[in-house]
């Protein structure tokens, strides 16, 4: 008798777990706070120059060289940033900064969701470098870190340079 | 007793797994459903304005009046940055679609082009012709293909979260660094056949009507400088202030455009790493970048705007006025550009990076100036100004004018009048053609700042 309760207990308990509910809240916090300055333009802007108007994608670029480019130089930061750039100037990839970043398996901070942490200062300063004009990877379009698993067909493209542990390919 | 309790529990504990289990189940797949159900819309998407594309060459071929032609470039043009899009939504980044995707771009810069023509009265030329009917056999063989692929997937019921699956294991790298076997399937196979095909049209010349896909600076001016050269070049320009007991050492040579050394002025006395480009022809400094951390701000942007057109004219670069400024995470950001003779050269441009802690000159970015810099010689305006600002819109509040040079993609320079000017608050700059009284291209300025080209 009350193990028979104590089951139907279990089950209802059981039922209602596996029944699948959405959490809103869930989802923010997956987000992540927004960084220093946020998701729209950053305090320190004072001399604000919008420039062309992907510069208000900077913070989805910090996101990703932040994720990317975490604990390298700080010229492989803005690295990251300037191969995002010449990607969209480039007629293989999407036209934007958004179509590139989230352009399926382009960047593995991307697939795995680690973009969605805070973006590190040096990162968003690296991003509005790129942005500024900074290319130090000579017109890349590819990266990759050989000490981590990644794509073999790159080693078939022109090789660039090497900053930090990443190398780089046009 | 005891047993009786322990096999409930036994039994409890295999549901509530059991029921984990199926909601794990559950979830994963109404993931992957909606997952599957984007690529599909993307690929659906991609056959729909390929074919669209194709329709539209067509109509802009047949069509006699140049409203009828100029409306069809428009919508072609839309039907390929659409397709590109699309492209760009499925996980076909390790699959080989060069062909295609140039292809893409071309027509929509061609069609953009044609356009942009159509609006300004100009015909059609008859090499623009030829250039149209061959892009349109070759965006019908492109949507017969996608359609086909289509049908086919349809079919087979192929999932495109499989596919993704394969090709992510396939393109790991092996340790020996040999290619992973490519999965061969529906997809790989489809848009091989599409590629192949693609590949067997003759690409048309598209010399002088179009720029180059990708954009490649030329080399610098002079002479071919060692490597030893490039490291004393790159310590002269950083200064004393920084090169003081340090030594450069050169770590690469790029193949870049234009070729450059990589020098390394490698970190020490609580100062940070400083990398600079030279370039090999020439032995001009391409870039600069300080990795001294930066402290407080303790320097204004404005004071930075002086420190940076000092340190301008310190290192050579004569008749510099200020183009743009911005300032973010502690530094100032200010653009020049070269004055000759009261004209701005826009294509000679540089950026100074000023650290606002203690106002120091911490980068330096001056790769189009080290390439197109050369005395210049101007024919006089054929158009007056006055002229000229007959071209603008007279809503523009016209509160600036001067003499000015811009380029365009072909890296074709321009006298141009820059007229400054407001709109409803807004700040723009119109530049009017010198030759013709035709208004070459609009800017907009941004609150304080002035945009670079």
């Amino acid at each position: 008798m009350c193990a028979g309760l104590l089951l139907l207990v279990a089950l209802v308990a059981a039922v209602w777990y596996a029944y699948p509910r959405s959490r809103p809240g869930s989802v923010r916090a997956w987000q992540g706070a927004p960084g220093p300055g946020g998701i729209a333009e950053p305090a320190s802007w004072d001399l604000a120059d919008p420039g062309q108007a992907y510069s208000y994608n900077y913070d989805l670029m910090a996101r990703v060289i932040s994720a990317e480019a975490e604990g390298e130089p700080y010229v492989g930061q803005v690295a990251v940033g300037a191969v995002i750039l010449n990607r969209v100037q480039h007629p293989h990839f999407p036209k934007t900064i958004p179509g590139v970043i989230f352009e399926p398996d382009a960047f593995t901070a991307v697939s795995q969701g680690t973009i969605w942490f805070p973006p590190t200062s040096s990162s968003m300063r690296a991003a509005q470098d790129a942005l500024a004009g900074w290319d130090p990877t000579g017109g890349a379009l590819y990266y990759y870190n050989p000490a981590k698993a990644t794509n073999w067909w790159i080693t078939t493209r022109r090789f660039l340079v090497q900053i930090g542990s990443h190398i780089f390919f046009r | 007793m005891r047993r009786e309790w322990l096999r409930f529990g036994g039994v409890v504990l295999v549901v509530v797994l059991g029921l984990m289990a199926f909601r794990e189940y559950r979830l994963r797949r109404e993931i992957e459903v909606r997952t599957e159900n984007q690529y599909q819309r993307a690929f659906q998407e991609v056959v729909y304005h390929v074919d669209g594309l194709e329709q539209e060459l067509g109509k802009a071929s047949a069509a006699g009046s140049a409203t009828q032609t100029a409306k069809a470039f428009a919508d072609a043009w839309r039907h390929a940055e659409s397709a590109r899009s699309a492209i760009g939504q499925l996980p076909v980044g390790n699959v080989p679609l060069a062909t295609t995707e140039d292809f893409i771009g071309q027509v929509a810069a061609f069609t953009y082009t044609l356009a942009q023509k159509g609006a300004s009265g100009a015909t059609v030329s008859e090499r623009e012709w030829t250039i149209l009917r061959d892009f349109r056999r070759q965006a019908k063989f492109a949507a017969d293909e996608l359609a086909g692929m289509g049908r086919a997937f349809a079919a087979g019921a192929l999932r495109w979260t499989d596919f993704q699956r394969d090709t992510v294991a396939a393109a790991a790298t092996r340790p020996d660094r040999t290619p992973a076997r490519v999965p061969s399937n529906q997809v790989t196979k489809g848009f091989k056949m599409l590629e192949d095909g693609m590949t067997r049209f003759p690409s048309p010349d598209l010399e002088g009507v179009l720029p180059p896909p990708t954009k490649k600076l030329p080399q610098v001016p002079g002479p071919v400088v060692t490597a030893d050269e490039a490291a004393r070049v790159a310590l002269d320009f950083v200064g004393p202030s920084v090169a003081a007991g340090r030594r450069a050492r050169v770590v690469g040579r790029i193949r870049s455009d234009p070729e450059a050394y990589r020098i390394e002025i490698p970190a020490g006395g609580g100062r940070g790493t400083v990398w600079v480009d030279v370039s090999v022809k020439g032995g001009r400094v391409l870039w600069v970048m300080d990795e001294t951390p930066i402290g407080p701000v303790t320097v204004s942007p404005a004071a930075a705007e002086q420190i940076a057109a000092d340190f301008l004219a310190s290192r050579g670069f004569a008749n510099m006025r200020r183009i743009s400024r911005q300032s973010y995470q502690g530094v100032a950001v200010i653009g020049f550009a070269y004055e000759q003779e009261g004209i701005l050269v826009y294509p000679d441009h540089v950026v100074v990076r000023v650290a606002l802690d203690t106002g120091r000159v911490d980068g330096f970015e001056g790769t189009n100036y080290q390439v197109f810099h050369r005395p210049r010689q101007y024919a006089p305006p054929a158009v007056t100004e006055d002229e000229a600002r007959a071209a603008v819109n007279p809503r523009l509040d016209v509160t600036a004018s001067r003499l000015a040079v811009i380029m365009d993609d072909f890296y074709r320079e321009t006298l141009v009048y820059e007229f400054r000017g407001t709109v409803d608050g807004q700040r723009y700059l119109v530049y009017v053609n010198t030759n013709t009284g035709e208004e070459e291209k609009i800017k907009r300025v941004g609150p304080q700042g002035i945009e670079t080209i």
